[in-house]
Formats: C-alpha cells, sequence, structure tokens
C-alpha cells in the first residue's frame, strides 16, 4: 500500500542554511496495518505523514501510493489521491466552523461530487456509527473536543478511503476522552479492515497498536511490534 | 453551485459590518444609476408631453433676418421687416394650394397686452388675432360659445374669444359672458368687442408661469383681420401648419424650408425658414442624453471603486481563512471548487450590494419623478440589467482573489496559523 524508499525531506530556509527534516525514509506498510509512529516533537512526524497524504512533496526518494508514483501526479490528481484514498484525522479537529457536523462530513463527499440525497444519508449514517446522530445539527463550537474529533473521524470516513492518516488525533483531549477515540480506531482497523497511520506521543496509546515506528531526527530508528497489541484502550 | 452560495451567505452574515461597508461603493453606483434613469425618463416624459400639448407634429415657418453679413447681435438695432419683406395673403394662400399635406393654417398675430374691464372688475389679457385654423393648431378648448369663423375674419367683426379664467373673473359666471360687450385696454388702443365664446385655459408648464403675486393673464381671441386694423403691417411674419396624418415631418418642413427659400432668394435681408417642434425635443433629449451620460460615468466610478473593494474584502477573506483552504485541500477540494467557493462570494457580496442599491435606487427615482411632477416609471429591463450587471462585478473582481485562493500550495495553507 506504501512503498518509501531513501525518501528525504528538506526545507531551504535561504543559502548556506538547509534543514534535512526526513534523512532516508525506507518505510513499506501493506493493506490493512495499524502502524504508530512515535517521536519526539520536531522529529518529522508530520512531514512524514503530509507526504503519505500527499498533501505535501518529498525532496528526493521515491513514494509509491498503491502502485502510483506520487511525484508524477499533477495537482489535480494529489486532490483526487487525498480526496479518495486518504482520510485525514489532526490533533486540532480541524473542522470548518461555520459548518455543522453533517456538513462537515459531507464535505469530501461534496467534493467528490456526490449527490444531495445520497450524501446526507451516508453522512448520516457515520455519524450515528460515532454516536453523534443526535448532534448532526451542531455547529463545531458547540461540541466537546471528543466529540469534535468523532465528527472528525466520520469526516475522513466519508469516501471509504483506504487509509486513515491519524496526526495525533488524542492530543488536545484529556486522556479518558483519548482512549475513546482509541477503541474507534481499533474498531475500525478490526471492523473496516483500513490501514491506519496513526501518530502519537504517548506510550501507552502506541502500546496497543500491531506495530511501531520510532522516528528520531528524520530517520527511523526503530520498528517493532506493540507491547500489547490486540488489547484494548480501556482494558 | 446552490451550496456554495448559501455557504457564502453564511460567511457574509459572520462579518455584517464589514459585509455592508465593502458594498456601499456598489450601492451607491447602483443605486444612483437605477436613480438616475428613473428621474431622466420621467423628465423626457413631462417634457414630451409639454411639447405633444403644444404640438409636436406642427412645422412653424416665417421669415428671418439674414445672418450673414451682421456677424454680431446688436439688441437695439432689431430689424423689423417692411410688410412687403412679409408674407402676404396671397402667398399663403398659394402655399397652401402648392401643398396638400397641409390640414389646417394657423395664423397669428399679437395684438397687444392689457386689461379687459366690466365696471370695476377687470382681467389680464393678451389680445391675439387668430385665424379659424389656430385653434386647432394650439388645442384650444372652447367650453361655451362659438369660436371666430370665417365670416368673422372676412367682416373683421369685433368679436372675441375669452378665457374662463377672464369670464369668472368680470361676469362671474362663463354663462353669462356670452353676448356681453366688454372693453380691452392695450397700450396701443382701447377697443369694445362682444364675446362669442368662452375657452378653457390650460395651465402650461412651458407657457410662461406667473409671478407669484401677479395677476394670471390669459389669451383674448380676436380676427386676425381686425387685428391687422390697428397695426401697421398688414402681412405676417411667421404662420404654424399642421400636417395631414401620416406625412414624413423632416420631408414636410425640408420642402418647405426649400420653397420659402426659392421665395425669398432675392431678398437681401431676409430669409425663410420652416421647422418642427420635433427637432426641437430631439435636441433637447440629446443635452438630457449627455447629462445621463455624465452622471453615469460618475456611478461608473462609483461602481469600479465598489469592484475594487470587493476585492480588496476578498482578499483579506482568502488570507484570514488560509487555513480553511488548507484543511479543504487536505479534504480533497479540486483548485476549482475553491475558486468557485470564493467567487460565489463575491457575486454574493456585489449582488446583494445590487439589490440594497436598486431598492434606495427605486426610492431616490420615485421621489425624484414626484419632484419633477411626472409619472414615475421604470423599464423592468434595466432593473434585470442592474441585477446582472453587479453579478458581472462580483466575477470580475472576485476571481482574482478566488484564484489566490485556488493556487494555494496545500501544505502551506494547512500549516498557516
Ligand atoms: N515549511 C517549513 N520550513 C522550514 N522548516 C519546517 C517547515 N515545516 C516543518 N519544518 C521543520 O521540520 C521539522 C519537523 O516538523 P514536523 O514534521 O512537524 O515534526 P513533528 O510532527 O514530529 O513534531 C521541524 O523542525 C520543523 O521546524
Ligand atoms: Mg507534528
Amino acid at each position: 500500500m506504501i512503498e518509501m524508499r531513501n525518501l528525504t525531506k528538506r526545507y531551504f530556509t535561504g543559502t548556506p542554511n538547509e534543514i534535512t527534516v526526513l534523512g532516508g525514509i525506507d518505510l513499506s506498510i501493506k493493506a490493512g496495518e495499524f502502524v504508530a509512529i512515535v517521536g519526539q516533537s520536531g522529529s518529522g512526524k508530520s512531514t512524514l505523514m503530509n507526504i503519505i497524504g500527499a498533501l505535501d512533496q518529498p525532496s528526493g526518494g521515491e513514494y509509491e501510493l498503491d502502485g502510483t508514483p506520487i511525484q508524477h501526479l499533477n495537482r489535480s490528481q494529489l486532490a483526487s489521491v487525498r480526496n479518495h484514498k486518504i482520510g485525514f484525522i489532526f490533533q486540532s479537529f480541524n473542522l470548518i466552523p461555520r459548518s455543522s457536523a453533517l456538513k462537515n462530513v459531507e464535505l469530501p463527499m461534496v467534493y467528490a461530487g456526490i449527490k444531495k440525497s445520497p450524501r446526507s444519508l451516508r453522512a448520516k449514517k457515520l455519524l450515528d456509527m460515532m454516536d453523534m446522530g443526535e448532534r448532526m445539527n451542531h455547529y463545531p463550537n458547540e461540541l466537546s473536543g471528543g466529540q469534535k474529533q468523532r465528527v472528525a473521524i466520520a469526516r475522513a470516513l466519508a469516501n471509504d478511503p483506504d487509509i486513515l492518516l491519524a496526526d495525533e488525533p488524542t492530543g488536545a483531549l484529556d486522556s479518558k476522552t483519548g482512549h475513546r477515540v482509541m477503541d474507534i480506531f481499533l474498531r475500525i482497523h478490526r471492523e473496516e479492515k483500513k490501514t491506519i497511520v496513526f501518530i502519537t506521543h504517548s506510550a501507552e496509546l502506541a502500546e496497543l497498536c500491531p506495530r511501531v515506528i520510532t522516528i528520531k531526527d528524520g530517520r527511523i530508528v526503530s520498528d517493532e511490534a506493540g507491547s500489547r497489541a490486540g488489547g484494548s484502550a480501556d482494558g | 453551485m446552490v451550496e456554495n452560495l448559501l455557504l457564502s451567505l453564511e460567511s457574509l452574515r459572520a462579518n455584517k459590518m464589514r459585509s455592508f461597508l465593502t458594498m456601499l461603493g456598489i450601492i451607491i453606483g447602483i443605486s444612483s444609476v437605477i436613480a438616475i434613469i428613473s428621474v431622466g425618463n420621467a423628465l423626457t416624459a413631462s417634457v414630451t408631453s409639454q411639447f405633444a400639448e403644444l404640438g409636436i407634429n406642427n412645422v412653424t415657418l416665417g421669415i428671418q433676418a439674414r445672418s450673414d453679413g451682421a456677424a454680431s447681435y446688436d439688441p437695439n438695432s432689431v430689424k423689423v421687416p417692411k410688410d412687403s419683406d412679409r408674407l402676404s395673403t396671397a402667398q399663403i394662400e398659394t402655399l397652401m394650394q402648392k401643398f396638400p399635406e397641409i390640414e389646417t393654417l394657423s395664423l397669428s398675430d399679437e395684438a397687444g397686452r392689457g386689461k379687459a374691464r366690466l365696471g370695476r372688475k377687470t382681467s389680464s389679457v393678451s389680445l391675439t388675432g387668430v385665424n379659424f385654423g389656430y385653434a386647432q393648431a394650439n388645442k384650444v378648448n372652447l367650453v361655451r360659445g362659438r369660436y371666430i369663423r370665417e365670416a368673422d375674419i372676412e367682416a373683421a367683426r369685433s368679436v372675441v374669444v375669452v378665457s374662463d379664467r377672464t369670464a369668472e373673473a368680470i361676469y362671474g359666471s362663463i354663462d353669462s359672458a356670452i353676448g356681453s360687450r366688454i372693453v380691452i385696454y392695450t397700450e396701443k388702443a382701447i377697443k369694445e368687442f362682444t364675446v362669442i365664446g368662452v375657452y378653457q385655459y390650460v395651465q402650461s408648464g412651458v407657457q410662461g408661469v406667473t409671478a407669484p403675486g401677479s395677476e394670471l393673464e390669459t389669451g383674448a381671441y380676436i380676427p386676425v383681420s381686425r387685428a391687422k386694423k390697428d397695426m401697421p403691417y398688414k402681412n405676417f411674419m411667421s404662420l404654424t401648419v399642421i400636417p395631414r396624418a401620416g406625412t414624413d415631418l423632416t420631408l414636410f418642413t425640408e420642402k418647405l424650408s426649400a420653397y420659402l427659400g426659392e421665395l425669398y432668394a432675392n431678398n437681401k435681408e431676409w430669409e425663410g425658414y420652416a421647422y418642427n417642434m420635433k427637432s426641437e425635443l430631439e435636441s433637447t433629449n440629446s443635452v438630457m442624453n449627455s447629462l445621463s451620460l455624465a452622471i453615469a460615468a460618475i456611478a461608473g466610478i462609483a461602481l469600479l471603486v465598489g469592484g475594487i473593494g470587493v476585492m480588496n474584502i476578498m482578499l483579506v477573506s482568502v488570507t484570514e481563512r488560509t487555513h480553511e483552504i488548507g484543511v479543504r485541500k487536505a479534504l480533497g477540494a479540486q483548485d476549482s471548487h475553491i475558486r468557485l467557493q470564493f467567487v460565489a462570494e463575491a457575486v454574493m457580496l456585489s449582488v446583494m450590494g445590487g439589490l440594497i442599491g436598486i431598492v434606495l435606487g427605486l426610492g431616490l427615482g420615485f421621489a425624484g419623478s414626484a419632484l419633477v411632477g411626472a409619472p414615475f416609471e421604470l423599464p423592468v429591463y434595466v432593473i434585470l440589467g442592474t441585477v446582472m450587471f453587479s453579478m458581472f462585478i462580483g466575477i470580475f473582481f472576485g476571481y482574482y482573489p478566488a484564484n489566490k485562493a485556488a493556487r494555494l500550495n496545500p501544505i502551506d495553507a494547512l500549516r498557516y496559523e
């Protein structure tokens, strides 16, 4: 599903300064895997995830998503990849403030050109699945952090993508709510067979993942199975 | 599309004050356009109706001093044509025979201004010698008695047709006026006349406005031959003809002009002329048109400023919502989706401004028409056109900011705080 060879990302902050954020990443993630990425702040986790999600472009190396070399796609094709193959979940939720929960979930389907009635039907179903059906007409500022993140997860699932990319989805939540959100990801992985890449600061949550990749200064320093993989966050 | 419009309405509602200030330029521009057009229409309608009252189809012909030679105009040496320079009754009759297009010929001559008097009661009149055709050419509406006939003219009888105002002022009622005798004093003479008819006086905007406090002066019509008796000149300086319905006025006027030109070809001081009210009206229209054009130019500038205001606020909006644009792109929005969203917002802004401007402009136009004293009228296509135009402003000035938003790099937009 995800194949990276010697992938690098550099920023030029005016000559002669050049920052290497990712220094040669070799990574292979198969369909249906649940991978946690851990590492210190600033180690390059988000940069890596944004490249995986076709939001950002690498400076060097190769990246194939589902057999497609991402470097060779144009803007419109990249947008289409993000729309159909990827579901993003962010630490700060990133819901559209002036749109209701329902409208937020419908948005990726609007961009996919899905008609009004099947679109709102699916959005309602997804919100129900996240236990947010009763609050579908609420606006983001009327929702708690955990509720917002559940709306965001429903939105990420809207176009039934192959891959869910979650960048510290529990980072802005208290630990109890964070565990509930983690359980949702585990359930989605189990029931929907989605490939999930999950960045977290919490060692406790990372241990629950079947595979944990540790990044330090833009390089993968370890790649192993989580010690409590298969368990539940509430366990 | 509808989705986008609703969405943009929400974002406008979120910034009511800012949206309103942005719309101001468009509101001012559109409302002045609407106001100008409706007041202009009202003005044209009122002028046209005034001219129609006088008889827009009438052709006036007469003689005037040749302008070549004496270039400067000296009011002290205004030339007066000799009787031999004027149009004689015989010449006028020949004219009637030469031009079968003429339905009626109206002759009139000022016989002096003064007062009609009976006992101690008086009424200001302007004594005018007229022929039978004058009534038709000037739309004199007889309400009692009879009008001046050919027989009156042939015999140069001392009969008069007075206005209802004069009749009421002197006799108290129009009925008792008929058949009674009346004395009319002018600067030149004191004459006695028999009242044979009373016509209805109609106040007209063009026919001299009476100064406040001064007495209303109305026409008193006597046979033209009777008037000529007291005047040094027997022939005429000008006359009016009414052509038959369906006559090509421009062509007819040209033919008359040519005929008179030939008639006076050998006269060194005087020349003949013929003109039609319609040409006067057209020149009045053209003055009004250029006035409208000037105001329209100002409105255009207001609209331009309004459009730039829309562009400016949209650029601000794009910057403010850079992060949101990043989120939308992360969710898979194409450039075209983002572009459409912001163009829709700009269109919404300008069309709302346009609608407010139309309402305001209609109010102004209504007030303006009332002031001019003409019925308010505005074609529907003007309103539709204005709506379309404000839509166009939105698209034109919204495109650049919208395109800027669409071209943002997804990750840079998303990381923007
Ligand atoms: N646009 C940029 N220009 C320069 N440096 C950047 C830019 N974006 C990210 N970085 C740097 O890349 C490094 C990695 O950032 P990030 O991937 O967000 O780390 P993490 O998510 O692991 O905390 C940081 O040091 C950050 O300052
Ligand atoms: Mg990060």
